[in-house]
């Protein structure tokens, strides 16, 4: 479980995040929104205690701490290091100089539950950079978290590959009943992907719930100032079109 | 095949290749080191040398070229190569740059400022001679690398910070290092450009000691911080998710590596070169796993300082040139067939 009370972040003098309070339960994916700069990435930096912050940050269930596991956007792989290499990374706190087989059994899970197996002794520069992104979600897994922050997980995927980390995500979120919190700009996939969303505006939290309740043309205008069309979707949840920044004319659009 | 045990396969064949590797630069090093022995103006014969090492030489004169001058020579290039090919290999990984060498910490400026300082001036120390020079340099060093820590630590390790302050650095020691220049008789002045051309020619048994000293305590700890380190090269922000708290490990690093070079710089003048080339040539044998890079770096450190000492002696014939002039012209080779090898757009 992640959760934050009373959050405060000043970065080089300026507020990035104000009074920022959010709960995520074990088995709960929870997707922050928002436009660029409004906080959300550093919030899951504050949150893995990468950036010095104010308020009241607890994990685990009873608030003591737990493992956890924070996959950064950036999805580069230096020459030189097998993704075998960069997965046995995630364990870093728990590597002796030389590898264990608990080592060697968790980096194989991980891999396998991503399916990038029968890649493991390749060179991870050599990789995609959607089979880097699910590297680097093997990397995560293999320190077998209870807990997990995820940045912008499905930003360097193609449609399929963006749906199989999504379902991934929820299936291992539901087994092994982490608590998920994750940073997405596709609106959509988040409706689809978390139990609730947050939407991040400027440091604050404008509204926060399931995506039905959430997405709502009034918080997309204030969220992005856009104006917005909802659908409804195949599945239950609801289906977002942007239109238009608003103010701009219809004519002008 | 479950999982765990493909991926084991997988790891022992990495494993394999680089640990062959590993074995592979340790008797290269071995080879060059006996060549290094054979080597010099008094041309003896391989059977001779072999002789007087297991104390069976014809002559005193044999015995004593090798035990009191080519062997203290070669373990000295040894050393000295190793300790630079270790702590480039440490300074290229916590500074993110290819192009980063032990001396772009100006350590090395530090040192010859060390050196003419005590040249120059008549200095109240303990120790006479020789010692004299490479005590000051030492200090000197030392005092440089606490003053560049310091500044990297008041702004939490950061990389390009740490770059600046090193050529601060270098470029304070180096003008501290003319005045002297300008300053010293022409006597002094002749000692100390000799001193900061590099050489091996200064090796004795007792230095050597200190060194190997040096470099046994230095390695295991660095080795200590070998996954860390690999983390380091997924980039800032990744490291510090992992655990690996880059700024702390960046300065407890450098505080090694300072020591090391401080410790290389100060018994052997300035060697160029060595500290560039040699991680490059240990990240093509073994990759960026840092338990076997580190290692290797210095096995590949002592094998281009060892082959610098060979052609010093064979390039004129019965003259030992400074071995500092000859390391570039043996590094140049290895490091432009890296860069045509490197294929384009990848990562350095």
């Amino acid at each position: 479980m992640i959760r934050v009370e009373n959050l405060r972040v000043v970065l080089a003098g300026r507020p990035v995040l104000e009074g920022v309070s959010l709960t995520v339960e074990a088995g709960e994916i929870v997707a922050l929104l928002g436009p660029n700069g409004a906080g959300k990435s550093t919030l899951l930096r504050a949150v893995a205690g990468l950036v010095p912050s104010r308020g009241r940050i607890a994990l685990g269930p009873d608030g003591q701490g737990c493992r956890l596991a924070f996959v950064p956007q950036e999805t580069a792989a230096p020459r030189g290091l097998s993704l075998l290499e960069i997965v046995l990374l995630g364990r870093l706190g728990r590597l002796g100089f030389a590898v264990g087989p608990a080592d060697l059994e968790a980096a194989g899970r991980a891999l396998a539950a991503v399916g990038l197996e029968p890649l493991a002794g390749r060179e991870a520069a050599t990789l995609s950079g959607g089979q880097r992104q699910m590297a680097y979600l093997a990397q995560a897994l293999a320190a077998e978290p209870e807990a997990m922050l995820l940045d912008e997980p499905l930003s360097a995927l193609d449609l399929r590959h963006a749906l199989e980390v999504a379902e991934l995500l929820r299936r291992l979120v539901r087994e092994r009943r982490l608590a998920c919190l994750l940073v997405l700009h596709d609106l959509n996939a988040a409706a689809r992907m978390a139990d609730r969303l947050v939407l991040l505006r400027d440091g604050r939290i404008l509204a926060e719930g399931p995506a039905a309740s959430i997405l709502r043309p009034h918080n997309l205008a204030a969220l992005y100032g856009i104006e917005a069309a909802l659908l409804d979707g195949p599945d239950g949840a609801p289906v977002v079109l942007p239109l238009r920044p608003l103010g701009a004319g219809r004519e002008a659009a | 095949m479950s999982p765990a045990a493909t991926v084991e396969g997988v790891w022992r064949a990495l494993l394999g290749r680089r640990v062959a590797a590993l074995a592979l630069g340790l008797a290269a090093v071995a080879l060059l080191f006996v060549i290094d022995l054979g080597t010099g103006p008094a041309r003896l014969s391989p059977g001779e040398v072999a002789a007087a090492l297991l104390g069976r030489a014809f002559e005193p004169t044999t015995s004593a070229i090798v035990w009191s001058i080519r062997l203290p020579m070669a373990v000295l290039g040894l050393l000295v190569g190793a300790a630079l090919g270790l702590s480039g290999a440490v300074v290229q990984t916590v500074l993110a740059n290819p192009l980063a060498s032990p001396y772009t910490l100006g350590l090395a400026g530090a040192a010859g400022f060390g050196a003419a300082l005590a040249i120059v001036l008549d200095l109240p120390l303990p120790v006479a001679g020789e010692l004299r020079i490479v005590l000051v340099a030492f200090l000197v060093a030392l005092f440089a690398a606490g003053l560049l820590l310091l500044l990297g630590r008041l702004r939490d390790g950061r990389p390009e910070v740490i770059v600046l302050a090193g050529l601060a650095i270098l470029f304070l020691f180096q003008a501290l290092l003319s005045l002297l220049q300008y300053l010293a008789t022409p006597e002094a002045l002749a000692q100390i450009v000799f001193w900061l051309f590099g050489s091996l020619a200064r090796a004795s048994w007792s230095k050597n000691a200190l060194l190997a000293v040096a470099l046994s305590v230095a390695l295991p700890a660095l080795l200590r911080l070998a996954w860390r380190l690999s983390a380091l090269r997924l980039g800032e922000e990744r490291a510090a998710a992992l655990g690996a708290r880059p700024g702390a490990l960046r300065l407890e690093a450098l505080a090694w590596v300072s020591f090391l070079t401080a410790a290389a710089v100060a018994f052997a003048g300035t060697i160029g070169f060595v500290g560039l080339v040699a991680p490059h040539l240990a990240r093509a044998l073994v990759g960026e796993d840092q338990r076997f890079l580190l290692p290797t770096a210095a096995l590949a450190g002592a094998f281009l300082l060892l082959a610098a000492s060979i052609a010093s002696r064979a390039i004129v014939p019965g003259s030992i040139l400074p071995i500092g002039i000859l390391t570039a012209l043996v590094g140049v080779p290895f490091l432009l067939g890296l860069v045509l090898r490197r294929p384009s757009g990848s990562r350095p």
